[in-house]
């Protein structure tokens, strides 16, 4: 691109190829994934990574992970931690978790919610985005 | 939101040697180009729509998008050089220079904004994340020529260009104020909220800007009407079918973003009614500027 004359320049060719061949490619691609056929619906797995002590109480991270290939929207985790006291039960929301994809949030606990093997944890609903 | 830069470059630089060698001539218009699809797509780099549409946008319609811009680029990339003859070849590959140099800038931005996280994305959404940027970079790309060129041959604006041209630059103009609202939850908002009378006055009115811009306001590089042409004969040629292609490009940029799907038929053309508004600005504006 630029002033010329009659010629392209090699360079010109060179990039050209180059731009044709990420079209081309990125085109390839995405047909591919349109022939696989229709998404399949969201699958949230919710998995407990650590525990922290904070000045509220307990904090739980977790993970969301979406193993089918539509995206999640509005996603809402619910954690239940069950003791012989009574069960606490809190709740996040998770704004999108794409299809293939892992999205990390916390859970709030006011008492220990340890051993993390007792802690039911599990994606309650979405919205279709 | 961007907005075309108003003021061309007109002064010939003093020679230089990108002016004597093709291929460091053409490196230089690729920086150029690089600067130009930074500029103009950087908006839409930093819309967090943009991002959520690179998983949700279904990869057929995006690939759709892609094809269906090439001829629309090929047509931009003779709008935006220097040359007064249509050389097919030398169009058609300053468009594919424009949309690698589109590819890369974005992929560029996003992974520097840690928007693309490759370790921790799949590929489906890192490959539809760029090649959704892609399109707007690309226009950034070819329009970089026409407003920081270097050669001073043609003052933007008086070049001579048929009818149908006239229409295509209209379309550009269109297109990439569309490209660059339609993302946004806000247009579905004003779609929700606005009531019948404004909607018919804001038909009026784009009309009415779209005239006013090219006609009435003595920008620079305005149109002259032609000596001793009724007073309609614009308004039939060009303001009209401009409306109609800012229109038609809205609803086309609004049904490839998602906007259309399981939408009635009243929203839908609520919504590109709305967004027709700065599309037909962005018409008007492409007929003065480029």
């Amino acid at each position: 691109m630029g002033a010329r004359d009659e010629q392209i320049p090699p360079a010109e060719w060179a990039a050209a190829a180059a731009g044709c061949a990420v079209l081309l490619g990125t085109i390839a691609f995405l047909v591919h994934g349109a022939l696989a056929g229709p998404p399949t619906p969201p699958d949230l797995l919710v998995a407990a990574d650590s525990v922290t002590h904070v000045s509220s109480g307990w904090l739980v991270h977790f993970r969301a992970e979406n193993r089918g290939e539509s995206a999640a929207a509005a996603v809402e985790v619910e954690g239940e931690a069950v003791r012989p006291a009574g069960a606490e039960t809190s709740r996040a929301v998770l704004d999108y978790v794409p299809g293939g994809s892992t999205r990390r949030g916390g859970l709030f606990f006011t008492s220990d919610p340890r051993p993390l093997g007792d802690l039911r944890l599990r994606a309650v609903g979405y919205q279709a985005p | 939101m961007s907005a075309a830069p108003s003021v061309p470059l007109k002064r010939r630089p003093p020679a230089r040697a990108s002016e004597t060698h093709p291929n460091s001539a053409f490196l230089t218009g690729l920086a150029r180009a690089f600067g130009g699809a930074i500029l103009f797509s950087l908006p839409l780099l930093m819309t967090m729509e943009m991002w959520w549409l690179g998983f949700l946008i279904p990869p057929g319609r995006l690939a759709v998008f892609l094809v269906v811009a090439l001829p629309f680029l090929v047509g931009l990339s003779y709008l935006a050089g220097f040359e007064d003859t249509f050389d097919r070849r030398e169009d058609v590959v300053d468009a594919f220079v424009a949309l690698g140099v589109g590819f890369v800038a974005s992929a560029t931005v996003l992974l520097l904004l840690s928007v693309l996280e490759p370790d921790a994305m799949p590929l489906d959404e890192l490959v539809g994340k760029i090649a959704v940027q892609a399109v707007p970079g690309a226009i950034g790309a070819l329009l970089a020529q026409s407003q920081f060129g270097n050669s001073g041959a043609e003052r933007p604006g008086e070049r001579a260009v048929g009818y149908w041209w006239e229409l295509h630059l209209m379309l550009v103009g269109a297109f990439f104020l569309a490209l660059n609202i339609a993302p946004t939850e806000e247009i579905v908002l004003l779609a929700y909220r606005i009531g019948t009378p404004h909607l018919l006055t804001l038909v009026l009115v784009s009309l009415g800007a779209m005239h006013a811009f090219v006609y009435a306001v003595e920008f620079r590089g305005q149109h002259r009407l032609p000596e001793g042409a009724p007073w309609w004969l614009p308004w039939l040629r060009y303001t009209i079918p401009g409306y109609a292609l800012a229109l038609l490009a809205s609803a086309g940029v609004l049904w490839v973003f998602g906007r259309m799907d399981d939408t009635s038929a009243v929203e839908m053309l609520r919504t590109t009614v709305i967004l027709a508004f700065p599309a037909a600005i962005g018409a008007a504006a492409a007929r003065l500027v480029l």
